[in-house]
């Protein structure tokens, strides 16, 4: 009985203890990095090292650079056109092959391999696929007559765009996949007897039931596709010149190519603000469903 | 009805090769760098070309895996430091994430502020914690080591890992925990006796998932690493100079370094779809 107030204020601490580790690691490694970015823009800064304070100077010269908006354009450019085709394809995908992967679950797994392979070498598999001293595609082109440099001014985006569609389309097709498992057969029954038909069907059943996994998925393949950085900097590094250089891209060699931190932090927080807009829609709509009413 | 029945293996029999087509299509870049590592360098460098390796060889897995001591690209360590990374930053990640699910879904703690902070994470780019963790890594002499790495990749996935545990805690009884209580376990005996063996099917998905995403990372592999904590994801990139394009080492070094996706998506095929998927749809 004496130990009771003891036990009862080591429970009060148990619920804090559980989270610590997490919080603390939070601290460190979130919040600590994004107060220095902030402190840091405002000084000089050079491989690193601070050197002197300067103002807004920097928040200047990004706001006049020439190559953020543009990367930051390209980036959007990118993620809209990904996303759209991503989305429309594993849709087609999921509807056509949801009665078929439902009897075959295991096939499921050569539909999501794509996916689960590093980004980085996805892109380097495309370099190998495509180059034009050794790649097979470009040479079974040429037994045919075709001469087509995937890798060139012209053919570099529409080969970026294909990369990312390759390895994320299984992921919009797997999110709508497993909604469209979640719709009760009941439904098309019921539907059936009442006399529509499968366009039908699908317009005013299957797609209002479907959407809220196809905007999950647009959202989280957009702010994905944003911020892309491993298949685009292993296929082409950025080039030619600046034309696929995306944010992540830009920000990253502003910092460990050319050294100038003052330029790449600017950038980033940037990068931070714009930001927000996704991360208000993620708090508003993704998370509404768990919170406690 | 005999004709009914031939439609009908007709019609399998068309939607079969349309699966085969998309499987190859989606695949053909994976499928055609395992077919280049089996292949002669001669052989890679013949016009007309040939899809399949008609002479198929072990030599590119031979030199990527024993490279000879001058060379600069040490494969086997990447590996290596690949393996350890991914693995320590599964356990750190669940270490880490486990509990806090618990006091966000059962203690209620931290609920409304903390948690939609944590789990929205994910919707801010990467780069943006690159520099200040760099110039951070600098200073407390965490850069080029693994160390620094499982400690970077657990913050990249506590949002993922946070999703799921409490995915999962919110479907485990209510009864069982409450009778423990009454009981008198305490909050630590809960966690340890009775949600922790329920959460074993949590535990697989978390662990898988965030083993591949840790073994996928690149951009921070790239910045926080000089040599001794190199991941296999920037060790293959580095091999374009290392041996002035040898194509047959790349393809094989490629095919190492996609063989845990291929085991995985083989044999964890329900966790990693669970976890994916509870990843992206909150319900």
């Amino acid at each position: 009985m004496v130990n009771k107030p003891q036990k009862k204020s080591l429970e009060f601490f148990s619920k804090y203890i559980l989270l610590i580790p997490l919080l603390l690691l939070i601290a460190i490694m979130i919040v600590y990095p994004l107060i220095r970015n902030i402190y840091m823009s405002f000084f000089d800064v050079k491989w690193g090292k601070i050197q002197e304070f300067c103002g807004i100077k920097n928040y200047l010269n990004v706001l006049i650079d020439q190559g953020f908006w543009e990367s930051m354009l390209f980036s959007l450019k990118f993620s809209i056109t990904v996303t759209l085709l991503e989305i429309f394809f594993g849709l087609l995908l999921a509807v056509y092959f949801d009665k078929f992967l439902s009897r075959n679950q295991w096939i499921i797994a050569f539909f999501l391999l794509p996916m689960l392979v590093p980004p980085v070498l996805t892109g380097i598999m495309f370099k190998l696929m495509l180059n034009s001293f050794v790649g097979i595609v470009p040479q079974y082109l040429q037994l045919f007559g075709v001469n087509l440099n995937f890798l060139s001014v012209k053919g570099v985006i529409p080969t970026l765009i294909f990369a990312d569609f390759i390895q994320w389309t299984p992921f919009t097709f797997l999110i709508i996949y497993s909604a469209l498992q979640t719709i009760p057969i009941s439904l098309y029954e019921a539907a059936k007897i009442d006399g529509a038909n499968s366009p039908q069907i699908f317009n005013n059943i299957v797609l209002p039931l479907l959407l809220p996994s196809i905007g999950i998925s647009s959202f989280l393949r957009f702010i994905e596709a944003f911020r892309t950085f491993d298949v685009i900097y292993a296929l082409t590094g950025g080039g030619p010149g600046n034309k696929t250089t995306t944010i992540s891209i830009y920000i990253y060699k502003a910092a460990f190519e050319r050294g100038n931190f003052s330029q790449a932090v600017v950038s980033s927080i940037f990068l931070l603000i714009f930001a927000l807009i996704p991360l208000y829609i993620s708090m508003k709509f993704i998370l509404r469903g768990s919170e406690y009413e | 009805m005999k004709r009914k029945q031939t439609n009908k293996y007709f019609a399998n029999i068309i939607v079969i090769i349309i699966t085969s087509l998309i499987i190859i299509i989606f695949n053909f870049p994976i499928i055609s760098t395992i077919m280049t590592s089996f292949k002669t360098n001669s052989s890679i460098n013949t016009f007309p070309p040939s899809f399949f390796p008609k002479e198929p060889t072990l030599e590119h897995y031979l030199k990527v895996l024993y490279p000879s001591t001058s060379l600069s690209v040490k494969f086997p360590r990447y590996l290596l430091n690949s393996c350890l990374i991914a693995l320590g930053t599964s356990f750190l990640t669940i270490f880490v994430c486990l509990p806090a699910s618990y006091a966000f879904e059962k203690i209620r703690f931290g609920k409304k502020i903390i948690f939609p902070a944590l789990v929205n994470l994910r919707a801010i780019p990467l780069v943006i914690f690159a520099i200040p963790i760099y110039i951070f890594y600098q200073k407390i002499n965490l850069i080029d080591t693994i160390f620094g790495l499982i400690l970077l990749n657990c913050v990249v996935n506590i949002p993922l890992a946070i999703l799921i545990f409490t995915g999962f805690i919110q479907d485990l009884p209510e009864e069982l925990e409450d009778a423990a209580r009454i009981d008198g376990a305490s909050t630590f005996s809960i966690l340890r006796y009775v949600i922790f063996p329920l959460m074993k099917p949590a535990i697989a998905t978390v662990g898988i998932l965030v083993f591949i995403m840790t073994w996928n990372e690149f951009l921070f592999g790239m910045i926080l690493s000089v040599e001794k904590s190199l991941p296999i994801t920037v060790g293959i990139t580095m091999f374009a100079g290392a041996w002035s394009i040898d194509w047959g080492a790349i393809a094989a070094a490629i095919s190492i370094g996609i063989i845990p996706s291929i085991i995985f998506i083989l044999f964890a095929r329900k966790f990693l779809i669970k976890g994916l998927t509870m990843g992206a749809v909150k319900e």
